[in-house]
């Protein structure tokens, strides 16, 4: 489980000079208090450059709240100092890309299993064989679809069975039959491993509405309209989006 | 053996190199700056009016083993990959993985060395000219191993020079790191050319890399030389741990950087 409470964040302008006084900007994020249930993924919903990114990096534990916090299962913080946090994150990015362009997919296998204690490569292999992607674990990373490099990216990072998954609109740029597969194989992790929680972010809201038990809108620095996903739609959602945003 | 036979094996290598197409090693860029170190070494030679106890088949020698060396143990090392994770506000891609960076990229790094086709090639050569010469395998192990352990303190020194160069600075001062890498590992010209002292050696820890390992191939150098190897590593083993933690400590304390 996962509790933010009050937590406010901007990011800090670091002047220069020969002082090098640092600057508070204005705040992306303001009042956001959350809890995530295990075994839920929190569905985040707003306009680009709204502080989506920004929120899942502070669960991330990238930046430290300036004011209020985030506790993890009533133990710690989120910090990136601490190695055993970092074994708990799963996280998938549909923009920034975590493999390396210079080795091949075998040998982020290798690096994945050497890292992650966890890794657990039969599991890897039947998902990979689900995504047809045994052909291309010999070639680099550059050399695959975007698509494929995504489902890669998915089977690598569930194979270490992370406990917080992080997924920063994982389906963006995706063919249909895609987020398909990527809603399935995240669904059938959740229901298989019910002490995991996490975020989702995305501007795919039928994503939102398969994926997530209870979603928000972020909007004007802050989570509002949150509310539970049964018996939802994603016109539903699509409305109280147009109604949130169009007035802007 | 004749020299006409190791040129011969050096020209062949040259040859697979030429036709194997690769990335990173442009096999015509490889030569130009071969030429260039050979023609550095004669200027050098020439200035001090001799070879300073250099035989002059060990220089073209050198000049045609050091170079490519240290293009593999050096580029692949803190490679655009890793410039592009430090400039573009992605270090967290990295930074998740529990191990920490500098793990992350010293294996990263070893493994790319250690599987490229060029550094086998590299190696075979150097153990066919060893051999030659006249040297066991432990001394062309010990060799084998300055090399290893040389090019991990190149890279941790590079990673530590990027943590601790200030924002917008760290292009420029990569760079000027890499120029006195060149110097001091060797890539130029022999150091013994300005310092034949052990001191200098051990106090470098770049020398590991390439410069000791080649001495092995100077035929005017036989007292001392498996002495010299083996205190370089010694040396080069306590310089990677004092690089290791200094570069575990940045990670730590210099990581907001990346994120502000």
């Amino acid at each position: 489980m996962i509790e933010v409470s009050n937590v406010r964040f901007s990011y800090i302008k670091k002047n220069r000079s020969f002082l090098k006084t640092k600057v508070e900007q204005i705040p992306i994020l303001k009042g956001v208090n959350i809890t995530i249930n295990k075994g839920e993924l929190f569905g985040l919903i707003g306009p680009n450059g709204s502080g989506k990114t920004t929120f899942t990096k502070l669960l991330m534990g990238v930046y430290q709240p300036n004011e209020g916090e985030i506790v993890y299962d009533n133990t710690f913080s989120p910090s990136l100092k601490n190695p055993k946090w970092k074994k708990l994150i799963g996280w998938i990015s549909g923009a920034n890309s975590r493999l390396f362009s210079t080795i091949t997919l075998n040998e982020h296998v290798v690096l994945y299993r050497n890292l992650y204690e966890d890794f657990n490569e039969s599991w890897f292999m039947e998902k990979i064989e689900e995504f047809n992607l045994i052909p291309r674990l010999d070639q680099l990373p550059t050399s695959i679809s975007f698509g494929e490099r995504i489902k890669f990216e998915i089977a690598i990072t569930l194979a270490y069975f992370p406990k917080v998954l992080i997924l920063d609109e994982p389906t963006v740029g995706l063919d249909p039959l895609a987020i398909k597969e990527i809603r399935q194989i995240i669904n059938e992790y959740l229901s298989d491993f019910p002490d995991v929680c996490g975020i989702l972010t995305s501007h795919n809201l039928n994503d939102i509405v398969e994926i997530s038990k209870q979603y928000a809108f972020l909007h004007k620095n802050t989570f509002v309209g949150m509310d539970q996903n049964q018996d939802k739609y994603a016109n539903d959602i699509e409305n109280q989006y147009i109604h949130l945003y169009g007035g802007n | 053996m004749e020299t006409g036979k190791i040129y011969k094996g050096i020209g062949l290598t040259f040859k697979i190199m030429k036709d194997t197409p690769s990335g990173y090693m442009h096999w015509k860029v490889l030569f130009y700056y071969m030429l260039l170190i050979l023609i550095t070494d004669c200027f050098i030679w020439y200035n001090a009016g001799s070879l300073n106890g250099y035989d002059w088949k060990f220089l073209v020698v050198y000049s045609l083993m050091s170079y490519p060396l240290w293009i593999i143990i050096s580029l692949k090392g803190l490679g655009k990959e890793q410039i592009d994770l430090f400039e573009s506000s992605k270090w967290h891609a990295v930074d998740l993985f529990p191990s920490g960076v500098t793990n992350v990229f010293l294996i990263h790094y070893l493994g790319k060395v250690y599987k490229d086709k060029w550094f086998y090639c590299w190696v075979t050569v150097y153990v066919f000219l060893s051999v030659s010469h006249g040297y066991g395998l432990i001394t062309i192990l010990l060799a084998l191993l300055c090399i290893m352990i040389g090019s991990c303190n190149l890279i941790l020194a590079g990673i530590l020079t990027r943590y601790y160069s200030p924002k917008g600075y760290s292009n420029i001062l990569s760079s000027m790191f890499y120029s006195l890498t060149w110097i001091f590992s060797g890539a130029v010209f022999p150091l013994g050319m300005i310092s034949n002292s052990f001191l200098f050696y051990i106090l470098n820890p770049f020398g590991a890399s390439i410069s000791v390992p080649l001495s092995v191939l100077d035929p005017t150098m036989v007292e001392g030389r498996d002495q010299l190897i083996l205190y370089v590593l010694v040396g080069s083993i306590v310089w990677f741990f004092l690089f290791f933690k200094l570069c575990r400590g940045a990670e730590n304390s210099q990581r907001e950087k990346f994120y502000s």
